[in-house]
């Protein structure tokens, strides 16, 4: 069942068509470079405040948090699958894990961590 | 895309022990001692072909469609001039694009910004192998399908941001600021849907879920209790934050940020990020349909067991038809996903976190943890073969009595609690906000 | 040689170089890249191990979410390219080279144990093995499954290694509230007078402003022009 040599063939397929279509591209179109069509775009005017700036720590905090449930979400899928055949006892073991994480969720609830300032 | 590359390498190690040609690592030497392997290839490479060419189709029938949707819901004809109807309006955009110049700029990270376009689109496309489109209609019936299709979006996220960090524009990077932190965001509660359907699956693989709701529609997952059909809907509002689509568009936002994080992309470099981006649409619809609507069964208990049971010509005849299906479900609901495009205003940044974070993420956990629990006291059968039937009534019950709820509560339309603007004391947090008099 | 040997060394050839790279990069974005590829391609090894599950979970965790992280942080500190290559003191160079060392030799350490079922012979893979797990104390009826399956990890966990699992859980509970100190450090200057609830303030009327005022005329010494009697 397990059929991994079509996964090979279409990923193979993937990489050629994008790579062929740009180089189809670059064939046919014109190339005129000047001094500013190379600048960053900025609706016409000259660049000011360049692209590499420093950003919020919020969005580390969202970073960091998908980890952490990210991780939940990858314990309860061999849970999902398994817990038919262990029964009762499963449900209980996931429900301990899953009342400290809404304890976590609640707490960072509670501590404004999931507002956006 | 190098993911499946590998993962298929490593199995190809795998498969060749399998078939005993351990000491044969040279394809050709394979292929004089094992003739008949060549025919499964071709046959293999046509019907990857016949794939793509159905993602290729569908993306172009999906912008023409957009464009006549929008233009009808404001009373417009849209597209008239190329071919009937405007039919090849979009041909005639993507030869355009083809023949424009392809302009890298100058202060790029010219690795990065070629490969960035390369792995967003070889990763959305990568999707469709794990889609079932009837009986034996599917790629790769991976047994970590639905696994595959979070994997495989977590490689389109980092395609991403080496697009929108190599272009060194200030636009472009906000856009891939806010793109990632909704995307990562709404990975939680799409994955917490997933969840929900396995447990009651109990398999990863897209076939086996399909076939596990074969029969009467109520048997499609949708249905399968009053809680996953509330998790449907989770999953749908999610995806369209994940697919960027209105209300959720503001990662590309065209009126304040350009174009978001293909900003510097032209060309075909442009539509590579724009065919990812309608086969992301697919790709969600499709899977919402497999794991909530039955996937290529049609709902209808006669159909379903003439199209398992049929071999020879009525196989094939049973193939089209399972296509069929799946496609007027995924249509269907691509075609809510443009008409909500037309209808809901963009929301703020902090609304989608609000939405994600404190909606669907909470509803979810809830949705999955009841419906794990149902499930067990049920047990599939609490009345006999006629429960899911049952289970359908209390569904779509439930339901009703919601709405009826919502719809006798007399609420006076309250713009300002909607869509109030920010207050002076959001916008400067300073600590003598409360002083002003 | 066998061909899962040939594919074996071309990945894992393809692995130490990325890690190669990805320490020497002097841009902090391309060294996080070439980690990311290191990391895919030990999602190939264990595909290759009969585990296609971790090796998705490997793509899932690692060369998805972990990398955005990594990336994140790059682009949120976004070094100025002189700032780019600066290497630590050469102390910490050194503690850090014996510390690498010390986790390899660690890791090597079963590798070349005798008794342990090595991979002396060859490096193909074992084949796919049946494992039967009985029924856990409650109900259920336990299962057969395949070696490396999802259902696999299922019955492991949550048989033989439950304690550990559900500690798994604290600490997590332990990361989120490291995050949320580290992230927020100011929460105790704004929440102090919040009640908890997490509603939005009700909007300022002319009484609230004005209560508002007195107090900060309260506590401040300086007199504000927005007191009441303005």
């Amino acid at each position: 069942m397990e059929s991994y040599a079509p996964l090979a063939l279409f990923a193979v397929l993937l990489i050629v068509m994008p790579t062929s279509m740009i180089v189809l591209s670059r064939l046919l179109g014109p190339r005129r470079e000047t001094e500013v069509k190379g600048d960053p775009y900025e609706c016409g005017v000259p660049t000011w405040m360049g692209a590499r700036n420093r950003f919020s720590v919020h969005f580390y905090l969202v970073a960091i948090l998908f980890i952490l449930f990210d991780l939940e979400t990858v314990f309860l899928i061999p849970w999902a699958i398994v817990y038919k055949s262990i029964g009762a006892v499963a449900l209980v073991e996931m429900g301990f894990f899953l009342a400290v994480l809404g304890l976590a969720l609640v707490y960072v609830w509670r501590r404004r961590g999931l507002e956006w300032e | 895309m190098l993911t499946g590359l590998l993962l298929a390498a490593g199995s190809a190690g795998r498969g060749l022990i399998d078939l005993d040609l351990t000491s044969l690592p040279l394809v050709g030497e394979m292929l004089a001692e094992h003739p008949t392997i060549a025919w499964p290839l071709l046959m293999l490479a046509i019907g990857c072909g016949v794939v793509i060419g159905y993602i290729t189709v569908f993306s172009l029938l999906a912008v023409y469609a957009e464009r006549k949707i929008s233009a009808f819901m404001q009373s417009r004809l849209g597209p008239m001039e190329v071919g009937p109807y405007g039919l090849l309006q979009t041909a005639a955009d993507g030869l355009k694009l083809l023949a424009k110049e392809d302009i890298i700029p100058r202060d790029a990270d010219k690795l990065l910004y070629i490969i960035g376009p390369i792995f967003v689109f070889t990763g959305v496309w990568l999707s469709f192998v794990v889609l079932p489109y009837g009986p034996d209609l599917i790629v790769a019936d991976l047994n970590v399908g639905l696994l595959f299709l979070a994997a495989v979006a977590s490689i389109e996220v980092v395609g991403v941001l080496m697009a929108g960090w190599a272009s060194n524009n200030k636009w472009a990077l906000f856009g891939t600021m806010r793109m990632i932190t909704q995307l990562v965001s709404y990975e939680i509660p799409i994955g917490l849907s997933f969840v929900a359907v396995v447990a009651i699956s109990g398999s990863l693989s897209m076939q086996e879920i399909t076939l596990d709701q074969q029969g009467w529609f109520w048997n499609w997952y949708l249905f399968r209790n009053p809680f996953l059909f509330v998790g449907f809907f989770l999953y749908f509002i999610a995806s369209l934050a994940e697919t960027k689509r209105a209300p959720f568009d503001l990662p590309e936002a065209e009126s304040e940020l350009v174009a978001g994080f293909h900003t510097e992309y032209t060309g075909m470099r442009f539509s590579l990020f724009f065919l990812a981006e309608y086969a992301a649409m697919y790709v969600v619809s499709a899977t919402a349909a497999v794991l909530f609507l039955g996937g290529w069964c049609t709902g209808f208990a006669f159909i379903d067991s003439w199209m398992m049971e049929s071999a020879g010509f009525q196989r094939v005849l049973a193939n089209v038809v399972g296509l069929t299906s799946i496609t007027i479900k995924a249509w269907f609901l691509v075609a809510v996903m443009m008409w909500l495009r037309w209808t809901l205003p963009r929301i703020r940044l902090d609304q989608v976190m609000y939405v994600c974070l404190k909606v669907l993420l909470p509803f979810s956990f809830g949705v999955l943890v009841f419906s794990t629990l149902w499930e067990l006291v049920t047990d599939g059968t609490l009345f006999g073969d006629w429960w899911p039937l049952f289970q359908f009534l209390i569904s779509i019950g439930g339901f009703g009595l919601l709405m009826m709820n919502f719809m006798a509560k007399e609420r006076p339309y309250d713009i300002e609690a909607d869509f109030r603007p920010l207050r002076h004391s959001e916008v400067h947090a300073a600590p003598d906000a409360g002083a002003r008099g | 040689m066998a061909a899962a040997d040939v594919i074996f060394l071309v990945i894992s050839i393809i692995a130490v170089g990325a890690a190669a790279l990805a320490v020497t990069r002097k841009n902090p974005i391309y060294s996080a890249l070439f980690m990311m590829v290191t990391l895919l391609v030990v999602a190939a090894v264990f595909q290759m191990l009969s585990s296609p599950f971790l090796a998705v979970m490997q793509v899932l965790l690692y060369a998805g979410a972990i990398m955005v992280l990594f990336t994140f942080v790059i682009m949120l500190l976004s070094l100025r390219p002189e700032e780019m290559g600066e290497t630590a003191p050469l102390p910490q160079r050194i503690f850090a080279a014996v510390v690498a060392l010390g986790v390899f030799a660690l890791l090597a350490f079963p590798a070349i144990e005798p008794g342990v079922p090595a991979a002396a012979a060859s490096l193909a893979p074992p084949a796919a093995e049946a494992v039967r797990f009985p029924p856990a104390a409650g109900t259920g009826d336990g299962a057969t499954v395949e070696f490396g399956a999802t259902a696999y990890f299922g019955h492991t966990i949550f048989g033989r290694f439950v304690l550990p699992f559900e500690l798994v859980s604290i600490l997590v509970l332990a990361a989120v509230v490291a995050v949320m100190v580290l992230a927020k450090r100011d929460l105790s200057k704004r929440d102090v007078a919040d009640d908890g609830s997490d509603r939005d303030p009700p909007p300022l009327s002319v009484s609230a402003a004005h209560a508002g005022s007195i107090a900060s005329l309260a506590t401040s010494t300086q007199p504000t022009s927005h007191g009441p009697g303005a």
